[in-house]
């Protein structure tokens, strides 16, 4: 007896069910635009075909029963016996986004809407009642009345799970089947002692209503007969099934149905959001990769393996005479790494036609819901781009889409009278541009009203109304935070995320968004993304001892200026003059607080930048090199620092931070104006540049204990950890946790809580232990959960009140507002090293520990 | 040797027959299959009906008019015990069908008999 476990092809049959449904959406979108190859009608038809094949099989048969209702339906239409109409379009899309609502709850075993299946499946009943209606004799009108009515007694002998069988998935088939109802028989359960668990006891009644023939019954108990009694009542159903009523009384049965099902009633349309997260839920966990680019990977692994061979009969006899041949060879396992490296990378790359194509829906969708006609044009799809970037601009492709369907393109009356064709044009766009792929959404509607914006603008108080802008930066504003020109907010567009959440989406990837607009003509946006997320071509910088990265892309150029290069504005003020343009300069040393670097321009390096519109040239000591870096999350194991990218292990084992040019400007504007479009004026920029005040800035780390947010010093953090592995020590203050093992260091944990006399919570996953290094004494703290980094200037901490009954004012720093928080910043050095801590040195464990440290 | 463009059908199946100590190779559509045949000798053909260019009928054709695989039994695996592809496979050549959904159990089953009665019984 085979011990096959289906669950290992689950994954497999769940990727290829959802690319089948995505390329079955697609066709019949095109079925839509009116094409009707035979091979597009075979390709939908086969899709589900398959998934019906393989679900039922793998035991899904919810799945298998709901595509099976769907193939009858898609099979009559490739045989012609009914035409595809857009209603009839609309339901299979409909059926589309439910078979991957059945796929994605069986993936995760989380439940099935069954109202939205069992309102889909009146909805193509209705479809064959409606044809029955008006063609009775058509090909259903037979196959209703060949419906039978099969009633089985089937009782197992005790010895039937022995034989290997399973009754269960003998039910599963017959549902397939048809309509199938079941009533099991205690009668032969023995009282629980004499139970016998290897036996069956159990025997079924079953009802089905099925086309299918006796002989086709008959065959799913083929394989059991032996080992039951088995009996088959049939007759054939006088009346079609309940479902089905007689042509021409359709409204009557739509009545019934209506009592029936409930939910039918409610005309209840599945949550637009849901089936459109779905939708982007289905993400590429898996990739197809050609046989060729593997083969390509094997036979460069086979290359890389006979170079480490001659290395080593090298190095096994080596003198100097063989300095060349090494020289050679090592510079032959540089090639094979390098032409290795590009290999696994364009694994991960895929055409950008995976994102266009899923767009054809949105457009369809959201144009039909706004009354709008919509024509999406596609070009550049085969462009490729790094998966994991995919996934991450699929999202706010869409909204900038919707966007544009829904404040863009006018309505088809209004276009109308601009004398523009009825019909708008959204024209997505890929290209490959310089290490970036740059994709451009651009439409021909109406472009953005710069009234509209700049009264927006003034009325949230963004602009300062004493301040002209021109057009170009006030196109700008719309990614502010909180701007949003809708008149109305629609179900559209307007769903409380602004454009702002799409440019800081697409920045944390390393883009950046763009847009151009002509009154009356069109709006475009541009982003431009990175090939890929893991490696970057990037630029070595030296600040004092540090090494910093810069994307080499965002690099206009570096030179090393005269001194009358630089001025001085207003005292502080440095700019350098290049080429008529004043650019402020920005030195990195200052930014970052690097001691012992360069800080005189002539003497360093200044590299010139351009992020968000704004240039600036940055100063460092020196370059050091050119290199490409493969690029590593600082969230993995910290969390995002403002103005980096990630960070890189260099060659000899440093880590060196990966700069995010787009973040640098904002980093310092951030600390002095919230509003910096006020702020155009790029001599003010230089000013708040230079001013210390500004620069030097103190790092908090943020965490909260019930409701109140607090900060302490980032200095006096060594790491973050999860609450695990506490070890209980008896006879220990209260607020004492426990110990823990930090790599081989037993460290106290004091929970914070007891400490503030706060209520005791339960630890769950978002507990962390802040690992503190207080003088020299390693300690951790348990808070609720870790928040930010804030950096404050010494202006923006408020001395804080007597107001504290949690503690003495003496154990605060102060008080600063970050946007709408307050934040309490606590002075962790005195607090845990007041007096009754000291107790901790009484408890015998860890003060011979950390005497260690 | 299996043929279907499913690929988790395809593995299913190989898995299964493996597990009843069967060797198995894979096609993923009619063109693979005629390749992988015009190399290989197997016992047995088990194909998928509806796949894209090639379909299942099309293949047991072409291996058919193939001298060493004239007589291999070949099985057709079908959606729907009354397909009328079973009846134009069966004129064709093939020399039974699995109907999906099917248990490993059935078509370790199917396939044994199979084997038995053409290399055994004969």
């Amino acid at each position: 007896m085979s011990t096959i476990d289906l669950r290992q092809f689950h994954a497999t049959f769940f990727a290829e069910s959802f690319d089948g449904l995505t390329s079955m959406e697609a066709n019949l979108l095109r079925l839509e635009q009116g094409e009707r190859e035979r091979e597009l009608l075979d390709t939908i038809f086969r899709a589900i075909h398959s998934i019906k094949g393989s679900s039922g099989t793998f035991g899904f048969s919810e799945i298998a029963q709901f595509t099976h209702i769907l193939e009858t339906l898609l099979d009559e239409i490739r045989k012609g016996s009914r035409e595809p109409d857009s209603h009839l379009i609309d339901v299979l899309l409909e059926s589309v986004d439910c078979v991957r609502h059945l796929l994605l709850s069986a993936e995760r075993e989380t439940p099935v809407d069954a109202g939205r299946i069992t309102q889909l499946e009146n909805k193509i009943a209705a479809l064959e009642v409606a044809d029955t209606a008006t063609q009775p004799t058509s090909k259903y009108a037979d196959l209703a009345s060949t419906e039978h009515h099969f009633h089985i007694r089937f009782y197992p002998s005790e010895n039937f799970f022995i034989g290997g069988n399973d009754p269960i998935s003998l039910f599963r088939m017959l549902e397939t089947m048809g309509d199938l109802k079941t009533q099991i028989d205690l009668s032969r359960l023995p009282s629980f002692d004499a139970l016998d668990p290897e036996r069956c006891y159990f025997a079924w009644q079953l009802d089905l209503i099925s086309e299918a023939t006796r002989e086709q019954v008959e065959e799913v108990f083929d394989w059991v007969i032996d080992e039951c009694e088995f009996s088959l009542d049939e007759k054939t159903l006088a009346a079609p099934l309940p479902t089905l009523v007689e042509p021409g009384a359709s409204s009557l049965h739509d009545d019934a149905r209506a009592i029936k099902d409930p939910t039918a009633e409610e005309r209840r349309q599945p949550d637009r959001r849901q089936v459109e997260r779905e939708r982007s839920e289905v993400s590429t966990t898996n990739i197809h990769v050609s046989t060729g680019k593997v083969d390509r990977l094997i036979n460069m692994v086979g290359e890389l393996v006979i170079t480490q061979s001659i290395l080593n009969q090298i190095g096994n006899h080596f003198d100097m005479s063989k300095l060349p041949l090494l020289l050679n060879d090592l510079a032959q396992l540089e090639r094979n790494t390098r032409e290795l490296q590009e290999s696994v990378m364009s694994i991960r790359m895929v055409p950008i036609s995976h994102v266009f194509n899923r767009y054809s829906r949105i457009v369809r969708d959201t144009s039909a819901q706004l009354g709008k006609k919509v024509e999406l044009k596609i070009s550049g799809e085969q462009c490729e781009l790094d998966r994991s970037l995919i996934e991450k601009i699929v999202d706010p492709f869409a909204h900038l889409i919707r966007n544009s369907i829904d404040h863009g393109i006018e309505t088809p009356a209004l276009r109308k009278q601009h004398g523009k064709p009825e019909q708008g044009t959204i024209h997505l766009h890929a290209e490959h541009c310089s290490g970036s792929v740059v994709i451009t959404i651009s439409d021909d509607g109406q472009g953005l009203d710069h009234d509209k914006i700049r009264a927006k603008a003034l009325e949230r108080g963004l602009l300062d109304p004493q301040v002209t802008i021109s057009n170009e930066q006030l196109e700008q504003m719309i990614f502010l935070p909180g701007f949003s020109t809708a008149a109305s907010v629609t179900d559209v567009s307007g769903r409380g995320v602004g454009l702002d959440v799409v440019r800081s989406n697409i920045q944390s990837i390393g883009g950046k968004v763009d847009v151009r607009s002509i009154a009356g003509g069109g709006t475009q946006f541009t982003l431009r993304v990175p090939l890929t997320l893991a490696i970057l071509d990037g630029l070595l910088l030296s600040v004092g001892d540090e090494v910093f990265i810069l994307p080499l892309t965002q690099i206009i150029e570096s030179l090393r200026p005269a001194p009358h290069d630089i001025k001085t504005v207003a005292d502080a003020c440095r700019v350098l003059h290049i080429r008529n343009e004043y650019l402020p300069v920005l030195a990195l040393h200052q930014l970052f607080a690097v001691p012992n670097a360069v800080s005189d321009p002539t003497q360093g390096i200044l590299v010139l930048l351009e992020a968000e519109g704004t240039r600036f040239a940055l100063l460092v000591d020196d370059l050091v090199g050119q290199q490409q870096v493969v690029m590593k999350s600082l969230e993995a194991n910290y969390h995002r620092v403002e103005g980096m990218l990630g960070a890189t292990i260099l060659g000899n084992g440093k880590v060196a931070l990966i700069l995010d040019v787009a973040a640098l400007p904002r980093l310092i504007k951030s600390g002095v104006s919230r509003h910096w479009p006020k702020e155009s004026n790029m001599e003010q920029l230089g000013k708040v540049v230079l001013d210390p005040a500004n620069i030097v800035k103190q790092e908090f780390l943020t965490f909260t204990l019930g409701n109140e947010e607090f900060g302490l010093e980032i200095l006096k953090v060594q790491e973050i950890r999860s609450y695990d592995g506490i070890t209980k020590i008896p006879n220990a203050p209260s607020f004492l946790q426990g110990v823990i093992n930090l790599r081989g260091v037993i460290v106290p944990i004091v929970d914070m809580r007891m400490k503030f006399n706060l209520n005791k919570t339960e630890y769950n996953e978002f507990t962390v232990v802040i690992v503190l290094n207080l003088s020299g004494r390693t300690m951790g703290v348990v808070v609720d959960t870790v928040s930010d980094v804030i950096a404050l200037s010494k202006d923006e901490i408020k001395a804080a009140p007597e107001f504290s009954k949690m503690f003495a004012t003496e154990y605060l720093l102060g008080l600063a507002a970050v946007e709408q928080r307050m934040v309490i910043l606590v002075d962790i050095e005195r607090l845990m090293t007041h007096q009754e801590l000291a107790a901790l040195d009484d408890v015998p464990v860890q003060t011979k520990e950390v005497e260690h440290v | 040797m299996v043929v279907d463009d499913v690929a988790s059908m395809c593995q299913l199946i190989k898995a299964a027959l493996e597990s009843a100590g069967h060797r198995v190779i894979e096609a993923h559509d009619g063109d693979e299959a005629h390749v992988l045949a015009l190399t290989k000798k197997v016992h047995l053909v088990i194909t998928d009906v509806n796949m894209p260019r090639i379909n299942g009928l099309e293949l047991i054709r072409i291996l058919r008019t193939m001298t060493s695989y004239s007589h291999t039994p070949i099985l057709v695996l079908t959606n729907d015990a009354k397909d009328e592809n079973i009846e134009k496979a069966r004129e064709l050549g093939a020399c039974g069908w699995v109907v999906k959904p099917f248990t490993p159990d059935k078509l370790i089953a199917t396939v044994n008999q199979v084997l038995v009665d053409k290399y055994v019984n004969n």
